[in-house]
């Protein structure tokens, strides 16, 4: 290692924060550099200072802080190569789009409903009202979310009692052979 | 030879026009049908109740209509069609515990249906003609698939129905159940609506009230001007033959008491649940379906003398049938 990356690691040895690694190539590299050995001799006496001053004086922490600190202030991560700033917003705007032009296809193919056949008068017959004639499917299962309900099949009218023709509906059909009297 | 020839032609062709002439049993069938559905239509009748429109039968000649109770029950305004005469009705009584209600038209020229007084069984072929969606007339075969069952609509519980397998649909309610030879052996009721765990709706049976049932309620309404029937307030489960084994009583006696009404004539008796009912006005209670009609058919407040195990030991009590407060 050289002077120059040695003197990067000498404020993390002065600390007692380098890994064991960088303690070794430090304690070598001063050994035979005077110039790094008197580095390091700043960095202690500053931190000796440091240590000097009383708790009281800074908020609780703020050595353990300052310290980690400096590692992150040393060696930020190396970013990537730049590229260019236009190229990269119209790769996002471009995913964006594909992505919802996605999930409209998905909502349009899961909740289409085949078209109802064309009525047909019967000059013979009154119109046929049926109040309720399909009830739509309910979910109260919140899990089954809008994008994945069925399709909605043609069902038998509902026998609810709110509709023009009335049918009671049996709720159920209670079990056992007991009798009111 | 030329004589005997032409007589084995002769009949022949006569023997072959007598085979197409026959018919199969599919069309004796339709025809048969077609002549109950003929015969029955006349007493069916359309009852419109407010915004709500569905199906009675012609009761009697001097007006009475019968059909379902819920259908009529807060309508302010009841209009009966037959055929193509439509009448204001009045609303005489209806009975709860069966849901037959009794209206009454001013019209003349009615066919009353006819009742049938035998019991269905299970497997009778029976055909529904009623007004479904509107649609006057209308009707579907059906076998009768089970008796004496109970089901709950809006809360309350209705017994001793005919369940059917007809394809009941909405404004068949209090349409005419006939048998083979016509006769109302039921007025429908309710049907159900079961669905699977897909919300879709599969096929359910529906029900129709007994006609013995239908002619007790509309016999009794018409006759009183209002419900008129027994009630003791209790509900009673027959027991298991272990039960009376461990009781010490003979095979089919015994019924116990699952559930007794406040103020009721049994609570008055001092019957409490888990009592075991043994015997009621002297005879040993075995056929719960017998004693119901029994106690329904008391017409005014009646002491019977009623028998039953309370933590084993033997009471005999005098209860007060009283008139049923139809709640």
């Amino acid at each position: 290692m050289g002077c120059e990356e040695i003197r990067d690691l000498l404020a993390l040895y002065a600390g007692g924060e380098s890994y064991e690694n960088e303690r070794v190539a430090v304690e070598a590299h001063v050994a035979v550099c005077a110039a790094c050995a008197r580095e390091l001799d700043q960095y202690r006496e500053a931190r000796a200072n440091l240590a000097s001053l009383r708790e009281g004086q800074a908020p609780p922490g703020t050595f353990k802080n300052l310290w980690s600190g400096v590692r992150a202030d040393l060696f930020p991560q190396k970013s990537a190569p730049p590229r260019l700033a236009w190229f990269d917003a119209a790769l996002r705007y471009a995913a964006v789009g594909m992505v919802g032009i996605a999930i409209g296809v998905l909502v349009h193919v899961t909740t289409r409903r085949d078209a109802a056949p064309a009525a047909t008068s019967v000059a013979s017959q009154p119109p046929v009202n049926i109040v309720s004639p399909v009830q739509p499917a309910t979910f109260p299962n919140t899990s089954r979310g809008f994008l994945f309900r069925p399709r909605a099949t043609p069902a038998a009218p509902r026998v609810e009692p709110d509709g023009n023709y009335y049918l009671p509906r049996v709720e159920s059909i209670p079990a056992g052979r007991e009798k009111d009297f | 030879m030329v004589c005997t020839s032409l007589l084995v032609l002769l009949l022949s062709a006569a023997s072959f026009q007598e085979s197409a002439k026959e018919e199969t049993t599919l069309q004796k069938l339709e025809k048969e049908i077609s002549g109950i559905v003929e015969k029955v239509r006349p007493s069916v009748v359309r009852v419109h109740a407010d915004d709500l429109t569905f199906s009675g039968v012609i009761y009697s000649k001097e007006g009475h209509v019968i059909t379902d109770a819920s259908g009529i029950d807060r309508a302010l305004e009841i209009r009966v069609t037959v055929g193509d005469r439509s009448f204001t009705a009045d609303r005489v009584d209806a009975d709860k515990r069966t849901g037959i209600a009794v209206l009454k038209i001013s019209a003349k020229g009615l066919l009353p249906a006819s009742i049938s007084s035998e019991g269905c069984k299970t497997g009778t072929q029976a055909i529904v003609v009623g007004n479904a969606l509107g649609m006057p007339s209308c009707s579907s075969f059906c076998t009768i698939g089970g008796i004496g069952r109970s089901i709950l609509v809006r809360g309350q519980k209705f017994e001793n129905m005919l369940q059917m397998s007809a394809a009941v649909l909405p404004g068949d309610c209090g349409a005419f159940v006939s048998d083979s030879a016509g006769r109302l052996v039921g007025l429908v009721h309710s049907a159900g609506a079961l669905e699977n765990g897909d919300e879709k709706l599969v096929p359910a049976p529906a029900f129709a009230v007994p006609a013995a049932w239908v002619k007790f309620s509309a016999d009794r309404i018409i006759k009183h001007g209002k419900m008129v029937r027994g009630w003791l307030g209790a509900s009673l489960l027959p027991l298991s033959d272990a039960a009376r084994s461990h009781l010490g009583l003979e095979a089919t006696v015994g019924a116990e008491v699952t559930r007794v009404e406040r103020e009721s004539p049994a609570q008055k008796a001092g019957l409490v649940k888990r009592d075991i009912l043994v015997s009621f006005d002297g005879k040993a209670v075995s056929d719960l379906d017998a004693l119901q009609w029994k106690i329904a058919t008391v017409e005014e407040p009646t002491k019977i003398r009623i028998v039953f195990l309370h933590n084993g030991e033997t009471r005999t009590v005098e209860a007060q049938i009283e008139l049923d407060p139809q709640k």
